[in-house]
């Protein structure tokens, strides 16, 4: 029988801990274990046997760290030999497995580190390579504490071998990852992503997992594997001791087997005796039966969302369609604009955002893996990745930390041979809409039909039904009166003849009516009474969140009204902070947002906005700006006056398409290479936005060489560097020695906190700006 | 002989709106209402969304030429020699506040830098306030009295330990702290420090 049955069909018992055996033996703290395979081969063998003997039918090879970011040219003998220790341990013995394991790389992935995905792919991808070469049976990810990487490894394999996957993560006392994630996104994730089992290991003990499991065993279709620790460790005597014994472990771990586990073992602090003790343990439970789970499930880097549980919002916002001021900050690249409508609808209330970027004259590719990227890194909120180009849709199916929603896939053959495979390969949830061919039937019937073909199409890709939702299309009543009940009669067909969740984008059934939010709201309320699962809408809308929370309450959906509170009280807490009240230059004085807002809006009903800038916007920044500069407010006061003159803009933005401030120039920002903390160059910006610079900001941990390609590109003339630490300043003179070699005119301006003056300038900048205000008084010089 | 590395941790970490104002580089006096509610809102949501984890090893510390040697690790610095003189044995520790707030706070710097800062600021209040306690929790179990923490960095004390100190403490995998190729912790509000152990100063 192979690994895969095997662990379906029987309780298999894996190995336990190899560092806690090798330390026995002589290995000391700080020291690589892997190199033991080459040094020590007959103590690896020793522990393996020792592991079989108790009884373990998979045993793990001692390659935890084995990556070329360690060993580099010696990667491929060290993992060779670890693989040939664990076989020759397995020799004259029947059934037994060997397993390639793999920790984590030991690096923070991007964004919030400075590995990036593909590279991290990579690494997993080498030593899958050498270990699947050498004869492993099993490739198993352990310790896993981050989602993001979790996907970068099970890819990894998945593209470098044919064996079964398995990847198991660390979980924390709140049963979360280090980075976040619950147990349903990591079994949403993993399953998406087509692993052979999961589960958790290292950190807790038997009896501490026990909520994890449980929670595990609920959500996955796929076996469960459990790997504790022995429980914590102490000092005792110049030894290491655990505090859970074998008995006690071998307790605990049968009962977790009686929830629903299938592969189990032990990791920290477990030895043969332990691995012994829970053989013995679980010989007469009985395998429990894993059956299919048919939860609707999209995840973040922190949870799920799952369609079946209760009808769900997707936010649509995020899409140029329509939209002056979006396709605007596309074209100029302002990806803070798009972030800001992400943290606003997850505030109204979307559970899922889709995200489209499709702009003739953009690079729809790029922009949307970096929006992507960047979305989530200021919500947790699930995206729905929206876009007709496949290649677009797989670059940002790939680079998701979650399991996304897909946006969509169509009835033509081209549309499901093009779409499916990525769904197969990434996971996901796809919307498919009832359009072949020939066109959007006319009848729900033929609607049902396409959906019937996609349904089955899909299964001989390896989709599963539960991760189709069908969008049976909204058309105009407008221009076809029939419309609306065609649609929602399609809606109850799909759900009724199907079991299929359905999706609508509501809103286009009013188009060319008066008073739209009335009727879509009216719409959305019959389509949830048919059974609609999700809605593509506008969360701004107030007419149709009412909708939504209404009917939420009275189908009870909502068991103690506490949504629908929360969105009633919520109206009146935005209401009563959006007066607009007092002068426009008080509340920027004083950093009020949202009343800077409101009366700009007010003003604008008298002022020309030109005069409200020059105005009122301002003299207000420049008295604070003097103020700063004359310490008499301090750089937080300085700020919120900033973002409240930001919010100011945006309104008389919205109204002129731009806020046409004259151009004043374009100035570069990045934090140099290695430095991830970006604050301080986000500062300078919004100051000198705000004093009418247009501001290219390339991020953080930003290569010299991306810095003078940017330059050359937009014929910069003022870059502006900033860096935060000791270690990261070299990195900040190489950038400049790169611009004064390539781009010999550019200025460049330096700022971060461990710089001085003198240091500047020993590093070539032209110059040093103590604080934000003064690069802003460089800028308005260097462009006057 | 041999230690077990060991972890901490705590969901309490008392964040305090002074400190707060104080990293923030704002005087309590001059505070107006708005600093003091950007502030306190910071120091709220920070204490919400950091949980403090430390791991720490006790090691026999030995003098070099130009510095000491701690369990594998070689240190140069003859500030870090002379602030341990005379203790036979230190606490090596990597403390972080963990990715919660990590998040927050690079969220805050993308969207509204004002709170960017003030979050920074309670960040930096939590993680002080985290190694403060962990420290506490070293003296309880230690016979002699510790000495103050002292990280890389201070004096002549290289940047660059940072990494072999995570290596030794195996951080990535027991707290989640790692390092760029800059030399910077991950998630940013941690401490990697060094704590000596009783004998004569």
């Amino acid at each position: 029988m192979n690994i895969c049955d095997l662990l379906r069909n029987e309780i298999v018992i894996f190995d336990g801990g190899m560092g806690t055996m090798l330390q026995r033996a002589g290995l000391q703290p700080g020291q690589l274990p892997e190199y033991w395979n080459l040094s020590h081969p007959e103590v690896v063998q020793s522990v393996h046997r020792a592991y079989f003997e108790a009884g373990a039918r998979v045993v793990s090879t001692n390659t935890f760290g084995a990556y070329r970011t360690k060993f580099g040219e010696e990667l491929e003998k060290i993992i060779t030999a670890a693989v040939m220790n664990a076989k020759k341990a397995a020799e004259g013995l029947e059934g037994r497995f060997v397993a390639l394991s793999l920790g984590p790389i030991g690096r923070l992935l991007h964004p919030f580190g400075d590995l990036p995905f593909e590279e991290a792919v990579s690494i997993f991808a080498e030593s899958v390579r050498y270990g699947a070469a050498a004869g492993a049976d099993i490739i198993l990810f352990e310790t896993m504490n981050d989602a993001y990487e979790s996907k970068a490894a099970v890819l990894a394999a998945k593209e470098n071998c044919d064996l079964p996957v398995i990847l198991t993560n660390v979980y924390d006392e709140r049963g979360k990852l280090m980075t976040g994630a619950a147990p349903e996104a990591m079994v949403a994730l993993l399953e998406g992503l087509g692993v052979s089992a999961l589960g958790v290991n290292c950190s807790l003990g038997p009896h501490q997992m026990r909520g994890v499991v449980e929670r595990l065993c609920k959500a996955a279709g796929v076996p469960v594997l459990v790997n504790p620790n022995a429980g914590l460790p102490r000092s005792e005597n110049g030894a290491v001791i655990y505090d859970v014994t074998a008995e006690e472990f071998a307790a605990e771990a049968a009962e977790l087997v009686r929830l629903g586990v299938h592969g189990i073992g032990g990791c920290c602090g477990t030895t043969p005796d332990y691995i012994r003790a829970l053989r013995g343990a679980v010989a007469e439970i009985h395998a429990s039966e894993i059956t299919p789970k048919n939860s609707t499930l999209v995840s973040s880097y922190t949870h799920a969302v799952d369609i079946s549980a209760r009808p769900v919002l997707i936010g649509e916002r995020i899409n140029p369609t329509g939209k002056k001021a979006f396709k605007e900050a596309l074209r100029s690249h302002d990806i803070a604009y798009i972030l800001n409508e992400a943290v606003q609808q997850e505030k109204r209330g979307a559970d899922i955002l889709d995200v489209n970027v499709g702009l003739p004259g953009i690079d729809e590719s790029a922009v949307m893996a970096e929006v992507i990227c960047e979305l989530q890194t200021v919500t947790s909120l699930p995206l729905q990745i929206d876009s007709s180009n496949p290649a677009v849709l797989e670059r940002a199916m790939r680079l998701y930390n979650g399991k996304p929603m897909v946006n969509s896939v169509n009835g033509k053959a081209s549309s499901m041979d093009a779409v499916f495979p990525l769904v197969k390969k990434y996971g996901g949830v796809v919307v498919a809409l009832t359009l072949d061919e020939s066109g959007i039937p006319e009848t729900a019937r033929g609607r049902l039909e396409i959906a019937r073909r996609i349904m089955e199409r899909a299964a001989e890709y390896g989709i599963e039904r539960k991760n189709i939702v069908v969008d049976p299309l909204t058309m105009a009543v407008s221009a076809s009166p029939e419309a609306a009940l065609v649609t929602l009669e399609t809606v109850s067909l799909i759900k009724k003849e199907l079991g299929l969740h359905t999706s609508l984008g509501v809103s286009n059934v009013s188009f060319g009516l008066p008073a739209r939010d009335d009727l879509n709201a009216a719409m959305f309320t019959m389509a949830l009474q048919r059974g609609l699962s999700a809605a593509i809408m506008n969360p701004y809308s107030e007419e149709m969140l009412r909708a939504f929370h209404s009917y939420l309450a009275l189908t009870m959906q909502d068991r103690r009204f506490e949504r629908y509170i929360a969105f009633a009280s919520g109206r009146e807490a935005a209401a009563s902070a959006a007066r607009a009240e007092g002068t426009l230059r008080d509340a920027i004085l004083h950093g009020m947002k949202e009343s800077s807002a409101a009366l700009t809006e007010h003003l604008l009903q008298t002022t020309e906005p030109m005069e409200i800038i020059n105005g009122h916007i301002i003299p207000a920044l420049d008295e604070v700006g003097r103020g700063f500069e004359a310490k008499k407010i301090y750089l937080p006061q300085l700020l919120m006056s900033a973002e409240a003159a930001t919010a100011s803009f945006a309104v008389i933005k919205s109204r002129l398409g731009s806020a046409q401030r004259g151009e004043r120039g374009v100035v570069l920002l990045a934090t140099v290479r290695g430095d991830i903390h970006d604050i301080g160059k986000n500062i300078v910006k919004v100051l000198l936005e705000n004093y009418g610079f247009d501001v290219l900001d390339l991020g953080r941990d930003v290569p010299p060489q991306s810095v003078v390609q940017a330059v050359l590109e937009k014929n910069i003339r003022l870059v502006g560097l900033s860096s935060l630490m000791t270690t990261t300043v070299p990195a900040m003179a190489e950038t400049i020695a790169l611009l004064r070699e390539k781009t010999p005119g550019t200025l460049v301006m330096v700022g971060g906190a461990v710089l001085t003056a003198d240091y500047a300038a020993e590093i070539g900048a032209d110059f040093y700006g103590r604080d934000a205000m003064e690069s802003v008084r460089y800028a308005e010089r260097v462009f006057a | 002989m041999m230690n077990a590395i060991e972890v901490y941790k705590t969901q309490h970490l008392g964040i305090n709106v002074s400190e707060v104002l104080r990293y923030m580089g704002v005087r309590s006096k001059d505070a107006d209402e708005n600093m003091h509610s950007l502030a306190a809102e910071a120091a709220e949501s920070m204490t919400s969304c950091c949980r403090g984890a430390a791991c720490f090893l006790r090691l026999p510390v030995q003098e070099l030429a130009n510095g000491v040697r701690l369990g594998m690790i070689a240190m140069d610095g003859s500030t870090l020699k002379k602030h341990l003189h005379g203790c036979g044995e230190a606490y090596l520790f990597a403390a972080t506040v963990g990715m919660d707030a990590e998040r927050a706070i690079a969220a805050a710097a993308k969207l509204s830098p004002a709170r960017a800062i003030a979050l920074d600021a309670a960040g930096s209040a939590a993680i002080e306030a985290f190694c403060d306690d962990l420290c506490r929790q070293l003296q309880e179990r230690s016979k002699g009295k510790l000495r103050a923490r002292f990280s890389p960095g201070y004096g002549d004390l290289s940047m660059h330990l940072q990494g072999d100190i995570l290596h030794l403490l195996d951080a990535h995998r027991k707290i989640g702290l790692s390092i760029t190729s800059g030399d910077m912790l991950v998630p940013t509000k941690s401490v990697t420090a060094i704590v000596g152990i009783g004998g004569e100063e």
